[in-house]
């Protein structure tokens, strides 16, 4: 069993969208690169999944999912939390390096004041 | 001995002056520094109007980050002990001398101010249950009794000031899960009895959906610290 042939163009077409989206972002540096490997992922899958259609129903078969659609939505939405526990980790290693700024700050600002003082 | 009190604050302009004036006969014993949380009312001209060192965070960064700040700066100036003072109003002044002569006659690292020994009982229903069962991981952990295991009036070594200034601990809510992490480091620990003060104004950190979080938090931060071997060379000197 094969995919339509309208489904697999708007599939790929998605897929070039998103890439062209990602890598843009990262020419203009406004995307970091080690922050761009999931959504780089994310748009290589889909052409992926297209090539290998009898991958999709395996896997629809193994999880024993209604249609190669809900099997899609499945990992979409597994996708998805994995993006969201990739920005926790992100913001968590943010928040520690922001407090380590504040902390430097007030530090520096009293050494200054002291050194004054001195002076 | 250098000493200092350490006085970390967040917008206490209600009740910072009554504090700092509470603790002017203690000036020729003790250095004072107050660390401003970021403070957006007027307690940073209160405090400024007074003799004392202060250091300020330019952003809120929370309790855990105040007090880290205060003990490094302690620490790089080569203080030997630090009292751990809160800026509501509810730590008393006339106790200071004598968490600091215990700290200095037992040689404990960390003392604590415990108000459930000096025969406080004024705690509501699950706010108890919470401190017997922060107790009972304490002792499960480590197998010592602390009564109080989430106050904040405490007396610190030398030693202590290292571990907490150090990233080991959660900062977040250094508490019940702090003191495992620093007695699985070797750290030693007694307390005294302290008659703990109303707060002059505001409410506890922990109030209505905080106080849910905040239990929630605890219990995976005691978790993962049950979880941790014990490192008795993070403190080493």
């Amino acid at each position: 069993m094969d995919m339509p042939l309208k489904q697999k163009v708007f599939a790929i077409i998605l897929a070039l969208i998103l890439l062209v989206i990602v890598f843009e972002l990262v020419r203009r540096r406004r995307l970091k690169i080690e922050y761009s490997w999931l959504w780089i992922l994310t748009g290589l899958s889909i052409p992926f999944l297209v090539w290998r259609y009898d991958l999709l129903l395996f896997l629809t078969n193994v999880s024993g999912a209604v249609s190669s659609t809900s099997t899609l939505f499945a990992f979409a939405f597994f996708f998805i939390i994995l993006l969201n526990l990739h920005f926790s980790i992100v913001i968590s290693d943010m928040q520690n390096k922001l407090k380590h700024l504040i902390q430097e700050n007030a530090l520096l600002r009293q050494n200054i004041s002291e050194s004054r003082k001195e002076v | 001995m250098k000493r200092a009190i350490l006085i970390p604050v967040f917008n206490e302009e209600l009740s910072i002056k009554t504090v700092l004036d509470s603790l002017s006969n203690l000036k020729d014993r003790f250095d004072i520094l107050v660390v401003d949380d970021g403070s957006y009312d007027h307690t940073p001209e209160i405090i400024g109007s007074y003799n004392v060192t202060v250091l300020r965070h330019c952003i809120n960064s929370g309790y855990g980050a105040a007090i880290q700040t205060g003990l490094r700066y302690l620490y790089e100036k080569g203080y030997e002990q630090v009292i751990l003072f809160d800026g509501d109003g509810q730590h008393p002044a006339e106790s200071i001398e004598s968490i600091s002569s215990e700290q200095k006659k037992s040689g404990k690292d960390i003392v604590i101010g415990s108000r459930f020994l000096s025969g406080y009982r004024d705690t509501g229903f699950l706010k108890s249950l919470a401190l017997r069962f922060f107790s009972f991981i304490i002792l499960l952990a480590t197998r010592v009794r602390i009564k109080d295991p989430t106050s904040g009036f405490k007396c610190l070594s030398r030693r202590a000031m290292k571990y907490y200034i150090s990233d080991v601990i959660p900062l977040s809510f250094p508490d019940a899960d702090a003191m495992i992490l620093a007695l699985k480091s070797g750290l030693s620990t007694s307390e005294i009895p302290v008659r703990m003060k109303d707060r002059i104004s505001g409410r506890s950190m922990h109030y209505g959906l905080r106080a849910v979080t905040y239990m929630m938090n605890m219990l995976f931060s005691l978790l993962l610290c049950l979880l941790k071997s014990d490192n008795k060379t993070e403190t080493e000197e």
